[in-house]
């Protein structure tokens, strides 16, 4: 008797003893039918174990209804807290993890270890959340966060291209901006009641290669919790970007640091020297096409030690 | 020696000025205060009372002018480099210079692409030992002095050298 022919004969022996017939007829070929049946007699007698439900079948029965999407917001707290322990006792640890509210994820996982010790009892899963479909919640917890980004993404191109038409370039998920108006838009981008962009997180350069410098900008505001990025790409041979040191003060060391390594010129930088570098160097050692120079001071900046290797 | 002789107890050696000097040097070798990078911090490790220098008589003086041994402890960056040197020229004589790790010695992890890092100390000034390691250990930077103290032993510096 083969494996699936085994399970196949165990489900219908579970349907058949809970008064589901019909099930047992339907079912095709002879040979299981004839099996079950004679199961389902012995068991009535006593003469046999009801077999385990297997349960691949029991999840598939399930599963002819449509799934319905649970939207875990809608859930209680008590709700959330019973389904996340019922994920956890039953593997599935990485939507208890996913969980945003520290405190009902500290909680889920408080209560299943006492579950596991015995010391409580396992809570019933709550009823919207059982009709949900086997698909990973977690996934769609995880998801949202990106979803918000690309929204306020979207939202502030959008109120960008309405404020200063022509500043926003072409590109798909980031904030490209032409150089022209940037402190402009950085000292709304900061003051505009529903955005509130008041900390500027990280600002660094890149050599894109062939004949471009960018500028990157990662905004976060404090209020609303939600984060940027701007973009801002000069030409090599022009690189000169407005200054938002004004803005974020924190910009300063920033944009010293950037000039430094890069030699993106920041328009309007109050004290704009190399920072790292001494003030005498000569180029700008991380782009791609830097040359380190032969002599400092009359020292050697290249290897001159031979036979090391 | 006859003047001598029965005048004083066992107290009283009678040594050469020269090996006397050398002696005294060598016993006492007081070095600068200074650290250029992450081997500062096992410097500071072999100064301090687990491993105590300071038992073989190296104190640290915080003023090149009181120093006899400077300690280049760690990376020396371009920009240093002409700084280590001005205060290299700035201690008196008779001194001595230390490597201590990779880095002053020969560039270390700088080596091949650090265009900021100037490959090994004894560019700009002399070295007298060389301590490798990344970072050497407080034993190693103790063994290093311990090698300086006999160099400094073989010195004669009264005696007029045969040209």
């Amino acid at each position: 008797m083969t494996d699936s022919q085994e399970k196949l004969i165990a489900e219908l022996v579970n349907k058949g003893l809970d008064g589901d017939m019909d099930a047992v007829n339907a079912c095709e070929d002879k040979m299981t039918r004839a099996k079950a049946k004679a199961m389902i007699v012995k068991v009535n007698k006593g003469t046999a174990e009801r077999p385990p439900m297997p349960k691949a079948t029991n999840a598939s029965s399930d599963g002819s209804a449509p799934p319905a999407v649970v939207n875990l917001d809608t859930l209680s707290k008590d709700d959330m807290l019973a389904y996340l322990v019922n994920k956890g006792l039953d593997g599935d640890m990485d939507a208890v993890n996913a969980c945003e509210d520290k405190m009902t994820r500290a909680k889920a996982k408080a209560m299943i270890v006492k579950v596991n010790k015995g010391t409580a009892e396992r809570p019933p899963m709550p009823k919207a959340a059982n009709a949900s479909s086997n698909v990973t919640d977690s996934a769609a917890v995880k998801s949202t966060a990106i979803e918000q980004n690309k929204d306020i993404n979207q939202k502030v191109r959008k109120m960008i291209e309405e404020k200063f038409p022509g500043s926003i370039l072409d590109s798909i998920d980031s904030i490209q901006l032409s150089p022209d108006k940037w402190f402009e838009i950085a000292s709304w981008l900061k003051s505009e009641e529903s955005l509130i962009f008041d900390s500027l997180q990280c600002q660094m350069g890149i050599d894109l290669g062939e004949d471009t410098l960018e500028s990157r900008y990662n905004l976060h505001s404090m209020k609303y919790d939600h984060y940027i990025e701007v973009r801002i790409a000069v030409s090599k041979s022009n690189p000169k970007i407005p200054s938002v040191e004004k803005i974020w003060r924190i910009a300063d060391w920033f944009e010293r640091e950037t000039y430094d390594m890069f030699g993106i010129e920041y328009i309007g930088h109050r004290d704009l020297r190399r920072i790292l570098l001494p003030d005498d160097w000569e180029g700008w050692p991380l782009r791609k096409d830097y040359q380190e120079q032969e002599t400092y001071h009359g020292i050697m900046v290249p290897k001159v030690k031979e036979g090391w290797e | 020696m006859g003047l001598l002789t029965n005048r004083f107890q066992d107290n009283i050696i009678v040594e050469k000025l020269d090996k006397l000097l050398s002696w005294s040097r060598s016993t006492s070798p007081w070095f600068f205060q200074f650290g250029t990078a992450c081997c500062a911090i096992e410097m500071m490790a072999a100064a301090a009372s687990r491993h105590d220098m300071m038992r073989i008589g190296a104190i640290p003086r915080s003023s090149p002018r009181q120093a006899d041994v400077m300690i280049v402890a760690g990376t020396v960056t371009m920009k240093m480099a002409i700084r280590v040197k001005k205060l290299y020229e700035q201690m008196a004589d008779p001194k001595y210079v230390i490597a201590m790790g990779s880095c002053a010695t020969s560039g270390g992890p700088y080596w091949q692409h650090g265009y900021h890092v100037l490959k090994g100390v004894d560019i700009v000034i002399p070295v007298d030992v060389y301590v490798p390691g990344c970072p050497p250990r407080p034993e190693s930077l103790i063994e290093g002095m311990l090698k300086l103290q006999e160099q400094i032993l073989q010195e004669r510096p009264l005696t007029r050298k045969m040209a």
